[in-house]
Parts: structure tokens; C-alpha cells; sequence
């Protein structure tokens, strides 16, 4: 395999790589001769083979070095050794070009990425280890690709997301967040997540802050402040979470300005039905009222007037006597129906049932001739019911046409 | 033609350009929309640094600066190489005062008490907001929008200018509900402009297609300190509409940009506000000084990009005062502190000896009041970098502005092409129109700029006379 040639090469020219790394520490103005380099080179040297070496190899994991320069030029040694790291970087580049390999950017670009690994390493005081040949095996979803899609999601979720540290300053904040403060990602981070609310809800969320612990989660609504300065109601909910010793809080953000329209809609929406519901109720129950009132007076009145006459009636043979409770009778139901939209008409009551039949035909528009046909009588015999009729309802000598007085009366 | 709306002006942009001019357009006729395409208003000019240069100001009065339109227009006319429209130039330099003070007295903004100087200019005039940001004026702005009733259209792309049958313009196309960057997104929509159109959409820095045809030194690798919308489509349809084009190949880089985060960020004030001024820049291969660390941006560009050159600035204790955004740059790893040049130089990886002999020479030029060797301006205020600790921040050119654009005339017209007469009812203002900067614009001169022009450009729409 080509890398494997290539590290053995390596290798080979340990001792040129040396000198070289030496002469460049000393154009840098450091003396690699008052102070014993070579085991710093030798440690370094190996661990960068070694990761650049196929995956199966290990790397062993150095004892951490001593000090090697006593009069410590560099107050800090990670400073220190990153330079040393750097520098050696640098010849081993040089070196593969020299080899003739520089067309293989593949193989720099590693180096390169072993560097950094070790540098971010020694930065973050984790020690030196140093993943074994990054990139050499492939799995399925490698934690680049995955930080990436981690990283779109975090952007594209429809939620707004703030993560703040423990300056109260935002750190981060997803493409939602943005719309939602109608700014964008460049002026809110960097920004006191307290400005973007009311001095309410700064406290709030400074309290939160404070006694949260991890795990929990907390939300409250408070005022949010839209970049043109108008406020909205909002609902942020606060989490904890701690990384490499610092503390920071992510929040969720969420513009309720259309959940509370809507929910004070639906409130003036649910309280007018329940006052429609309540008019309906009184409504139907006046009626019903009026219904029952009307009813047992209708009763008490037939109790008190009717019946007692017609029991009169009943009981009595005298002609006189009958007729006038008969005329008493016709009162009593006159006044009974009074109140009744078209009023039964008391001369009506003096018509004969054939009578009445033709009235109901003069009524429904029918012609004389009509009738005739319709009750199988003469045209004379209609003409005297006709005659009675007007005779009757006292129409006599008036004008009014018979058809036009009976369009108003119930039959 | 069938209209869904109308308005009497219609704005396209909502940065320092488009509210200033919807603002003016506002205070003569009742109807002004402002159209973005983007989900938040503001573009370049919210996330812009906030520095505003103006000449004859009450803290240069205080300063006892001397100073006036006439030297600052001599100012821009020098970094821009004569390349400048100077009729342009010269309305920024002599309303940069007034302006200033509007935005002070009407919008309410506020700014630092102590004015700074940048390169390229011959004196401190330069104020800067409180919060070092754009947001600290377009903020006010916004608010002023509310509440004069002027609908901020958010998510609106604009497709299309249409134009009458003498050529006028009449109203433009849009996408509603567009999602950037999907050009296919959004409902069409036609919006008419009983009075005028203002185009104030600014630059294309983001638009790596069209500003590498423009110039093809600016390939896809190298990085932008814009907003991501700042891209060329509707300068494309302005040229489509007759408009003439100015100088688009000449695109800005910004040489105090850092290398270890996205963008603007926090470092390019930080280089801007104390590396350049009070520290010096350095070749990593040398340890040396290689430039006037005050030059105008375009010899900085020149300078730095030559050879491949890497460089750092440096600045001491006392230099780094000046630094507004120290904080932030500190925790965000973009400047680092030591406490020894001998601690910096390992880890930059800079030669300790050679970088030695530099400070040294830097700080004898300051002691003995000597001239530099490259011609940087030695003020008063300047002191040698002998207080620890010192501060580093690694550099990188990045894309930054635009000066080309589309031409206008003093009343902020656009100008048609093939007639050189403005085109009827068509306004532009900020930075999509070209020609004021010439070669190269100076530091805090494109809010004075973009302030005056939008609102030349919304006042003239204004009084355009109503279409039937
Ligand atoms: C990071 C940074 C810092 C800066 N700092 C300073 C400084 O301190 N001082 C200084 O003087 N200058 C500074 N500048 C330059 C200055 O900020 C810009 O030149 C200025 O903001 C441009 O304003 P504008 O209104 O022309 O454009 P912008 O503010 O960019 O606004 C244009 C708007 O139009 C929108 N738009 C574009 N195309 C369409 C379309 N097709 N449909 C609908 N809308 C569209 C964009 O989305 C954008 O919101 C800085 C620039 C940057 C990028």
C-alpha cells in the first residue's frame, strides 16, 4: 500500500527530518541546542506515523513527556508544544513533497488533519491522544457527515432554538429564531438573550437561569420584542445543559402572537354561543309560558263559561230559555277566539252548512257557474243561497262584492 | 396589465437605502411599501459595523478636528483613483454632516462619544453606534417604519420591473412568500407604483457566478463578509430595464477580516478599530512590516494578496483599547492574548528575532517622532507597543463591496442606457448604484452614502406626479 511505503520512507529519513526541524526552530530564534529536542521529536514523530499509518496499527499512547526545556521560553507548555508540533508538520510536508509525493493531496490533507487533532488536543488539555488514522475506516454515517446533518437540522427546525451561555449571551441561534426577532444570525449572536424581552421577562429568565438544574425544563410566557420594537406574547421553554465546564442554557422560542389570536377568538366565539344558547333558553321558556298561561286559561274559561251553559241547555226544554243561552254561548266562544289573528266572525255563525260550503267556493274564487257544477244545483238555487248569504252577513244593499268579504274570514 | 395592489412608491430593499427613502417618501404621499425578499429585514446594512463618517461634525468641532466636505470628497476621490462620479462624491461628502445629524435628532440613534479614524482618511471623522453595529440605525429606522404605517413586505422577491409603453416604469413583479434561495418559491404578484419605483437592493459580493464575470480574480474560495442575499438578480433587471451599467468590476475586499470565524464577525472591528491603527501588520514569513497599516483598503487588498503572504496585526495593551469588540473576539477565539511577543510569535509561528526587530524599529519611529518608512500617519494620541500583553488576530481578505452598480444622477434617477436620460419614475439609491467610490470606498462612507441618496431617491418618488 502507498502509504505504507510512504511511512516507511518516512522513516528512513528520520535523522534529515531532524536537522531540518532543528534548523527551522532556530530561524524561528529558538536554540534547539541549549535544550535536549530530540526525544519532544522523537514523541512526535511517531504518533504522526502512527496515525498516518492503516487503521490496524494502534497508537500506542506515549507516556506525556517531561519538561524539556528547563528555562522555559513559553510560560505555557501547550503553546509550546503546539509550536513544536506545527514546525515538525511544516518539514514532514516538505519531506513528502521532496519525496515526490506532493501530488497526493490526499495524503496531506491528513497530515494536515493529524496536526490539528493533536493541536486541538493539546489546547484542550485532553492529553495526546490522537485518533488512530482518521478517515482509514469507513462506517456508515462518520460523525462529520452526521455533525453536518445535525447542524441543518438545528438551522431548519421550525422551532426557534437559542442556545446562551453564562454571560446571558447568545451563542447560537437557528434560522426560526431569527424570524421570530426579525433579525438576523450576525446581530443575535453576541447578543443578551434580555434585551430581546421586557424587564419582566428578563428576571424571569435570569431566575430560571439560576435555579435550574440539569434535566429539568421550565416555560413561561413572557413578552417578546420584534426588531421594529413591537412586543408579542411569547413562550420560551429553558433547559440546562453543561460542556467542557461551562454551563449553558438552550432555549426554545415561540411566537404565540397567532396561538393567542386565535385563542381569543375561539373565547369571544365559545361566549357568544353561550349567550345565544342562553336568549334561545329564555326565549323557549317564555314561550312555553305563554303556551301553558293561555292553555289553563282557555280551560278555566271553558269551565266557568261554556260548560255551564250548555249544561243549561241540556237541561232545559223551553225553547226562550235555550235560545238565549244559545246567543250567550255564541258570545262566550266570540270572545274566546278574540286575540286570534283573523277573527271569527259572529254573523257567520248564522250561516247553514251548505251555506257555508258556498262561501268557502266564493272564497276559493270559483263562479257561480263553477258552483253549480261542483254541488250539483241550479244556477237558481245558488243565487238564493247567494242572496241568504249577503242577507245574512247584513251585506245588503252595500257594494261589497261577497267574494271580497269573505277573503278575510275563517270558514 | 392586471394589478393585485397599488402603492405610490414602491421600495425594493429594506437596508439603510430602501428605509431611508421610504421614510422620506412617507412624509409626502400616503402609500409606501417596502419589498424584501429576505425572512428578516435589514441586508448588509443591519449586520454592518456602524461606522458613519461625516465632515464637519459636532465631535470633530470638539476634537478640534479641522476638517470639511472638500477634504473628505479630496479623500474619496484619492482612494477611488479618480475613478469616482464627482458630482456623486461630492453630494455624499457635503450632506454627510446633515445626515448624520438626522439620524441623531429624528431617528433617535445613538453613537459613541469619541470619533475614529480609518484608513484612508486624513482625519478622525468617523463616529461609530453605541452597540458597534448597523442594527443600532436600522433599528430606529424600523421602529420609525411602524409607526408611519409603512408596510415592511417581508419574503418578497422582486421578479420583475415592468415598465409602460414610453418605457416608464409602472410597477414590479414579485414573488410572495418566496424562500431564500429557491428561485422557483412564491406566488407572482403584480404591484403597482402610482408614483415611482426605488430600486435600493445593494451589492452582489455574495453572488459568486456574477461578481467572478465581473472580475475573475474573485473565484468561488474566496469568502464574503455579506449577507447571504446579497446577490445580483435585480441589478440584472435594472440593466434589462435600460438602466447603465457603471464599473461593476470593481468589487471590494476587506483586509481586516479573520481568518478563524465566518464573515464580518467580531474581528474586523477589531482590526479596523485598534490593529490597524494603534498596532501593525506582520508577514508571517518575515516577522516584518510590509504596509501602510492605514492605507486605503485596496492597497492594504494589494498588499496582503501578493505573494501569498499570510499576515497577523498585533497590537499592546494600550492599543487595544480601542477595541470595541475585544470581549467577544476573545471569547470566540478569533483574538488571541499572550503575554509575551516571544509567547505570540511561537504560536503564530512568526520568527521570534525578525519580529523583535520590528517592534522594535515600529516603536523607535513613535518615540523619535520619526517618518515611517511606508508612510503610516503617526497622530498624537499614538504611543510605542511596550504594555503586555499583546493581542494577535490571523487575517484574510474577504469580498466586501460593491462599488459598480447602476447609474444615477444628483436627483438619484436611474439613467437609461442608450438616451443617457433618466428613465421616467425610477429611482435608485445605496449599493446598487455604482460610481460614487470610484476604485475603492473608504471605511464609514457607504452609511453616509446609502443614508443620503435613499433619501434624495424617496423624497424625488414622492413628488412624482400621480398615475391615473
Ligand atoms: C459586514 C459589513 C460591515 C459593514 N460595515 C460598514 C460600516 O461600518 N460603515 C459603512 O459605512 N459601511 C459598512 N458596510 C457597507 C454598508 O453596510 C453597505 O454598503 C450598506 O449597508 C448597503 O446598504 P443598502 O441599503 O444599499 O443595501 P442592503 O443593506 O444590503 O439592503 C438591500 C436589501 O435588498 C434586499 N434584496 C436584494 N435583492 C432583492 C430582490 N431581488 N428582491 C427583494 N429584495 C432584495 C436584500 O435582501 C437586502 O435586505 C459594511 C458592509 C458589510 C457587509
Amino acid at each position: 500500500m502507498a502509504t505504507n511505503r510512504l511511512v516507511s520512507q518516512l522513516k528512513k529519513t528520520e535523522g534529515d527530518i531532524f536537522q531540518q526541524w532543528c534548523r527551522v526552530l532556530s530561524e524561528a530564534g529558538y536554540d534547539p541546542l541549549q535544550s535536549p529536542v530530540h526525544k519532544v521529536f522523537q514523541d512526535l514523530f511517531e504518533e504522526i506515523l502512527a496515525a498516518l499509518a492503516p487503521a490496524d496499527r494502534r497508537t500506542p499512547d506515549p507516556a506525556a513527556p517531561e519538561a524539556v526545556c528547563d528555562e522555559k521560553p513559553f510560560e505555557d507548555e501547550a503553546v509550546r508544544r503546539i509550536f513544536f508540533l506545527k514546525t515538525l508538520t511544516a518539514c514532514l510536508e516538505g519531506k513528502i513533497a521532496a519525496l515526490g509525493r506532493q501530488k497526493d493531496s490526499d495524503l496531506l490533507r491528513r497530515l494536515r488533519r493529524i496536526s490539528d487533532a493533536m493541536e486541538l488536543a493539546l489546547l484542550s488539555g485532553a492529553g495526546r491522544s490522537v485518533p488512530a488514522n482518521p478517515g482509514g475506516t469507513k462506517s456508515v454515517l462518520d460523525p462529520a457527515t452526521l455533525e453536518k446533518i445535525l447542524v441543518e437540522i438545528f438551522m431548519s427546525v421550525g422551532e426557534g432554538v437559542l442556545i446562551v451561555d453564562e454571560d446571558f449571551e447568545i451563542v447560537k441561534a437557528n434560522q426560526h429564531a431569527c424570524e421570530i426577532y426579525g433579525m438576523q444570525q450576525q446581530n443575535l449572536i453576541g447578543m443578551d438573550i434580555r434585551l430581546l424581552t421586557d424587564e419582566a421577562g428578563g428576571l424571569l429568565l435570569t431566575k430560571y437561569f439560576e435555579e435550574l438544574i440539569e434535566g429539568q425544563r421550565k416555560s413561561a410566557e413572557m413578552t417578546g420584542l420584534y426588531v421594529d420594537g413591537k412586543a408579542f406574547p411569547m413562550t420560551v421553554t429553558v433547559t440546562k445543559s453543561g460542556y467542557n465546564g461551562r454551563r449553558y442554557w438552550p432555549l426554545i422560542v415561540r411566537d404565540d402572537t397567532q396561538r393567542k389570536t386565535m385563542e381569543t377568538q375561539l373565547r369571544q366565539e365559545k361566549r357568544q354561543i353561550e349567550e345565544m344558547n342562553l336568549t334561545l333558553k329564555t326565549v323557549m321558556k317564555s314561550i312555553e309560558q305563554d303556551r301553558k298561561d293561555f292553555e289553563s286559561r282557555l280551560a278555566s274559561r271553558i269551565r266557568t263559561a261554556l260548560l255551564p251553559g250548555l249544561k243549561k241547555i241540556e237541561m232545559t226544554t223551553e225553547a226562550a230559555i235555550r235560545k238565549s243561552y244559545l246567543a250567550m254561548l255564541e258570545e262566550q266562544l266570540i270572545s274566546l277566539t278574540a286575540g286570534f289573528e283573523r277573527k271569527l266572525d259572529a254573523s257567520l255563525l248564522k250561516l247553514t252548512r251548505t251555506e257555508i260550503e258556498v262561501c268557502r267556493m266564493i272564497q276559493a274564487g270559483c263562479s257561480t257557474k263553477e258552483i253549480c257544477e261542483t254541488m250539483k244545483l241550479s244556477f237558481d238555487t245558488v243565487q238564493t243561497h247567494r242572496r241568504n248569504i249577503r242577507r245574512k252577513l247584513s251585506l245588503n244593499g252595500q257594494k261589497m262584492n261577497l267574494h271580497a268579504f269573505l277573503m278575510n274570514r275563517v270558514l | 396589465m392586471m394589478w393585485n395592489e397599488e402603492y405610490d412608491v414602491v421600495v425594493v430593499g429594506s437596508g439603510f437605502a430602501g428605509l431611508a427613502a421610504a421614510i422620506e417618501a412617507r412624509k409626502l404621499c400616503c402609500s409606501v411599501i417596502v419589498l424584501e425578499k429576505m425572512a428578516v429585514p435589514g441586508g448588509n446594512s443591519t449586520i454592518s459595523g456602524g461606522l458613519v463618517a461625516a465632515a464637519g461634525s459636532p465631535l470633530q468641532a470638539e476634537e478640534n478636528i479641522d476638517d470639511s466636505p472638500e477634504l473628505m470628497l479630496a479623500d474619496m476621490l484619492s482612494a477611488g483613483q479618480n475613478y469616482n462620479h464627482r458630482e456623486l462624491a461630492r453630494i455624499v461628502a457635503e450632506r454627510s454632516t446633515e445626515t448624520l445629524l438626522w439620524t441623531i435628532n429624528d431617528l433617535g440613534v445613538k453613537y459613541k462619544p469619541k470619533l475614529s479614524h480609518l484608513g484612508g482618511h486624513s482625519v478622525a471623522r468617523t463616529y461609530n453606534t453605541a452597540n458597534t453595529s448597523g442594527a443600532g440605525i436600522i433599528r430606529p429606522m424600523l421602529v420609525r417604519c411602524r409607526e408611519m404605517d409603512i408596510p415592511i413586505r417581508l419574503k418578497a422577491f422582486l421578479h420583475g420591473l415592468l415598465t409602460d409603453d414610453q418605457g416608464d416604469l409602472e410597477g414590479v413583479e414579485i414573488r410572495e412568500d418566496y424562500i431564500f434561495p429557491n428561485r422557483e418559491s412564491g406566488v407572482l404578484r403584480r404591484i403597482r407604483a402610482r408614483k415611482a419605483v426605488v430600486l435600493a437592493t445593494g451589492g452582489f459580493s455574495q453572488d459568486k457566478e456574477f461578481r467572478a464575470i465581473q472580475n475573475p480574480v474573485l473565484t468561488e474560495q474566496i469568502e464574503c463578509t455579506n449577507h447571504r442575499g446579497a446577490t445580483a438578480e435585480s441589478l440584472i433587471l435594472a440593466l434589462r430595464a435600460g438602466a447603465t451599467p457603471v464599473q461593476l468590476s470593481m468589487i471590494q475586499l476587506g483586509p481586516w477580516a479573520s481568518r478563524d470565524e465566518e464573515g464580518f464577525g467580531v474581528g474586523s472591528m477589531f482590526s479596523m478599530l485598534a490593529g490597524f491603527p494603534y498596532g501593525i501588520l506582520i508577514d508571517l514569513r518575515t516577522g516584518d512590516r510590509f504596509v501602510n497599516e492605514q492605507a486605503d483598503r485596496k492597497l492594504l487588498v494589494d498588499a496582503m494578496l501578493s505573494s501569498g503572504r499570510e499576515s497577523i496585526a498585533i497590537v499592546d495593551e494600550v492599543g487595544v483599547r480601542h477595541a470595541s469588540t475585544l470581549e467577544q473576539c476573545l471569547k470566540r477565539g478569533v483574538v488571541r492574548r499572550f503575554s509575551s511577543i516571544e509567547e505570540l510569535a511561537m504560536a503564530n509561528q512568526v520568527p521570534l528575532l525578525p519580529l523583535k526587530a520590528t517592534v522594535d524599529a515600529y516603536n523607535a519611529l513613535i518615540e523619535k517622532g520619526r517618518d515611517d518608512r511606508f508612510g503610516k500617519p503617526m497622530p498624537k494620541d499614538l504611543q510605542p507597543m511596550t504594555h503586555p500583553p499583546y493581542y494577535s488576530i490571523r487575517l484574510i481578505s474577504k469580498v466586501h463591496h460593491c462599488m459598480g452598480g447602476v447609474r444615477i444622477n444628483t436627483r438619484a434617477q436611474v439613467i437609461r442606457i442608450d438616451t443617457n436620460q433618466p428613465i421616467g419614475r425610477f429611482y435608485a439609491a445605496g449599493e446598487i448604484t455604482g460610481g460614487i467610490h470610484g476604485a475603492s470606498r473608504l471605511g464609514s462612507n457607504a452609511i453616509p452614502e446609502c443614508l443620503v441618496f435613499g433619501r434624495i431617491a424617496g423624497n424625488n418618488a414622492a413628488l412624482e406626479p400621480t398615475r391615473s
